[in-house]
């Protein structure tokens, strides 16, 4: 089972070259049976090629940049690295996007899509079987955003039956890019057409993480991709669901989240968030972990530190005037560790914390690797009201722009209409809408 | 590597030619570098002196074009401001998808030439129609900048414009910083456009920067090396703007702030959330600003910071050039020199284009208060 990994743009491969570092380095800490099935996920093996040569595995990857910095330095191995990207996997371009969503959806998506599926296309005819394409981009840039929606078209197109998750970095409210609103509408709007499923997360909420768990006074960018890298690794690595079936990527996982058409749009929550040299000192417990990560999701949060332990799920029949919790509509518990099977994960499987018509909201998959150098930890990917968040503060500052008109010349200038971006904003509109009808 | 970010703005020769340049080692070995620029003048003095000088080989005759034009030249006077949007205009038509960027010297008050006000309203309508994005300079607040800075330094012999050129210079180099080295937040030329225009004849971006290095300043002799938050705040300041004007009075409809050495976004982050209250901003656009983070600092810098601004200030700018115009055109002074190449029509509707492009920027902080905006109801689901 192999997972084909596509880094767009420039937050896309930086994102890509943390995963995969991660990865690396993670399973060479694993036992041999166990880094053999996490290899085949997500690297290929390759012989070393004369003395002292340290690289002994492929990342399973595409890379695609409109410009070509970003790209030609992650295609240059670290020093002492046990693996490279497959040459000849990338497409790089002179001249970027300019954080115009419109240049890249409509100058380069025709011109380049079809080199992009041909390397795409490479890549999985390498795997024996493939699980799915995992997509990483942000939703703000010109590249990622705007030539990933193009690309994510084609290849639905061109596979239609393969699953495509997609890892979508959401910006800073206070802006990288002034265009934000604009640009992470439009991608939302083409990624829920033809994605299976999203994992949004948040810079504010990975920049907050790095600042209070990890004991980073000031983090850079690189600290932020590696925390993504860390929760991305914790669901996507092998492990068996309760009950003894592998957990296969990416139906098990996608299969998992219900895949309901109009609920795309998921988050991913990990325990613990330690910094590397805390881990050693650090006692680790199920109950203790389960009951932290069960919190932040009825409230919604991010982070472990300073959750409303107040906030009680309600029985479903039972209306009162209480601020209602986080309701998820389905959700993956993964747990890591010693005695992961024998973890009671009672408190997830409480109906309360799903609508009252899902069946089957819960799934547990369980691996008894140790993760991340710890001895236990859990990770929920969960499809929950608080995913849509970021999309309601969004589409507001999108509706007062596009109130203004302002901006729209660029847009219009690469063949987007004032009435397409009304219809990003309206599809945004009805996905918080949905969300907010889950409670 | 070297290779990758020289060849932006350098191409490196076949070696045949016999002017080499110490910038181009490469193994150990000089390889001659040719800038990729168009040198143009009616007059041959500047260039030949510029051909004569230290970098002259990095200029050939003939040269290849690329992505994107920079315009570096003057309102004032007759070639750069003529000349120069005539260019533009050409490159226009040429080349339409390609980025126009214009670094004009706006003149002074007390200008040597005397014909400069009609220059530079003409000039200024060229602009406004043909370039994708404008960076003014204004001579005054050059000198003024140059001058803080020699004093500083205790006094210099360069000449009079070596200090005022090297600002000008600094900003390009910031600029252009991302395309040339590798960044955590890479800002790239059409990115600053995408940013900062939010309407198409509002392409006037108010540039400040700090700290500034003194012209002949060696990387040894650094100076006093403010905090993040003194470069920060400097940045933004009235002093450090390359425009005279009064940045806090106008409104920010856009801003982008481009550092370079080794700063975080989350520094940027907290000196945004610290200005932010000083300033007023556009109500659609509450938090304006487009951050890009190049890891290289300048030379003889740990680091750098510069603001480049869409501010409804600049009009005050404009405003002063009409008057100075208007003072001349009122009683036809000089006119006869044009009207022998132009249409006389032509001054008066470039008269007009300016005029329109005052009122634009000074009805903005009016045009778009947020009880005028369509408050949009929610749809919910009810219509499915």
């Amino acid at each position: 089972m192999s997972l084909v990994t596509l880094q767009l743009g420039q937050c896309g491969n930086q994102v890509g070259n943390s995963l995969f570092n991660f990865l690396a380095d993670d399973i060479s800490r694993q036992g041999t049976t166990a880094a053999e099935d996490s290899q085949e996920v997500f690297f290929r093996p390759i012989c070393a090629k004369g003395p002292g040569h340290g690289i002994r595995q492929q990342a399973r990857a595409v890379l695609v940049d409109m410009e070509q910095k970003v790209v030609a330095a992650a295609l240059r191995p670290a020093r002492g690295a046990s693996w490279a990207y497959p040459p000849g996997s990338s497409l790089t371009q002179q001249s970027g996007s300019g954080n115009n969503w419109a240049r890249g959806y409509f100058e380069y998506g025709p011109k380049h899509t079809a080199d992009v599926i041909e390397l795409v296309r490479r890549e999985t005819e390498a795997a024996d079987y493939l699980g799915g394409i995992l997509t990483l981009q942000s939703a703000a840039g010109g590249t990622g955003s705007g030539f990933g929606a193009a690309v994510m078209e084609g290849l639905r197109d061109e596979l239609p039956s393969t699953l495509f998750l997609n890892h979508c970095v959401w910006p800073f409210d206070s802006g990288e890019v002034i265009v934000q609103s604009y640009n992470t509408l439009l991608t939302l709007q083409h990624l829920t057409a033809s994605c299976d499923a999203i994992i949004l997360a948040e810079n504010s909420a990975l920049h907050r993480t790095c600042q209070r768990m990890l004991n980073i006074p000031r983090p850079s960018l690189p600290d932020l991709n590696g925390v993504i890298a860390h929760d991305l690794a914790s669901v996507l690595l092998p492990a068996k669901l309760r009950g003894g079936r592998q957990l296969s990527l990416l139906s098990g996982v996608i299969g998992a989240l219900g895949a309901h058409p109009a609920y795309r749009l998921a988050s991913l929550q990990s325990v613990p968030q330690l910094p590397s040299s805390s881990v050693d000192f650090t006692s680790f417990a199920w109950p203790g972990l389960l009951k932290r990560l069960r919190q932040m999701l009825i409230t919604g949060a991010y982070m472990e530190e300073g959750l409303d332990w107040s906030a009680t799920p309600l029985p479903n029949e039972q209306h009162t005037w209480q601020r209602p919790h986080n309701k998820a509509l389905s959700a993956l518990l993964t747990l890591r560790g010693s005695q992961a099977s024998a973890a009671d994960t009672g408190g997830f499987a409480d109906p309360s914390l799903y609508p009252s018509w899902q069946v089957q909201p819960l799934s547990v998959a369980l691996s008894s690797v140790p993760f991340a150098r710890c001895e236990m930890s859990a990770s929920l990917l969960s499809c929950n009201q608080a995913c849509a968040r970021p999309v309601a503060r969004m589409r507001s500052r999108a509706t007062s722009m596009l109130a203004a008109k302002a901006y729209i010349h660029q847009y219009e200038a690469f063949g987007l209409s004032l009435q397409d971006m009304q219809a990003a904003v309206n599809c945004a509109e009805e996905t918080v809408c949905r969300y907010d009808q889950l409670g | 590597m070297a290779d990758d970010s020289l060849s932006s703005f350098f191409e490196v020769g076949d070696g045949k030619s016999s002017v080499t340049s110490g910038l181009g080692l490469h193994g150990g070995q000089h390889m001659p570098l040719k800038a990729r620029a168009i040198v143009v003048d009616m007059e041959e003095g500047v260039i030949s002196e510029m051909l004569k000088g230290k970098l002259g080989g990095l200029f050939e005759q003939q040269q290849m074009l690329s992505d994107g034009f920079f315009l570096l030249h003057s309102l004032g006077g007759g070639t750069g401001s003529g000349l120069g949007t005539y260019l533009l205009s050409m490159l226009q038509d040429e080349f339409p998808g390609i980025l126009r960027f214009a670094c004009s010297v706006f003149p002074s008050d007390d200008d040597d030439v005397v014909t400069s006000p009609y220059n530079a309203l003409l000039a200024l309508q060229q602009l406004l129609e043909h370039a994708d994005c404008v960076l003014p300079l204004e001579n005054q607040a050059l000198q003024d900048i140059a001058t803080r800075l020699e004093a500083g330094k205790g006094g210099s012999a360069g000449r009079p414009f070596d200090g005022m050129n090297s600002l000008a210079a600094q900003l390009l180099l910031h600029l252009t910083a991302p395309m040339r080295f590798e960044g955590p937040l890479n800002v790239d030329l059409n990115e600053i456009t995408t940013n900062l225009v939010p309407f198409p004849r509002r392409h006037f971006l108010l540039s400040g920067m700090a700290p500034f290095q003194p012209p002949s300043a060696r990387p040894s002799h650094p100076g006093i090396m403010p905090s993040f938050d003194q470069m920060f705040g400097a940045a933004l300041s009235r002093d450090n703007q390359l425009v005279r004007v009064q940045p806090k009075q106008g409104m920010y409809l856009a801003c982008a702030l481009l550092a370079r050495g080794n700063v975080s976004v989350g520094d940027l982050n907290r000196g945004i959330s610290r200005l932010l209250p000083t300033l007023q901003v556009a109500p659609w656009n509450p938090e304006p600003f487009k951050l890009g983070i190049c890891a290289t600092p300048p030379a003889g810098l740990p680091m750098s910071l510069l603001s480049l601004a869409n501010n409804s200030c600049v009009g005050a700018t404009f405003e002063r050039m009409h008057e100075r115009f208007a003072k001349l055109y009122r009683r036809r002074v000089f006119l006869h020199h044009y009207v022998q190449y132009m249409p006389a029509e032509d001054i008066q509707a470039a008269s007009h284009a300016v005029t329109e492009l005052i009122h634009d920027y000074s009805t903005l902080p009016r045009c778009y208060l947020a009880s005028d905006l369509p408050q949009p109801k929610p749809l919910g689901l009810s219509f499915l």
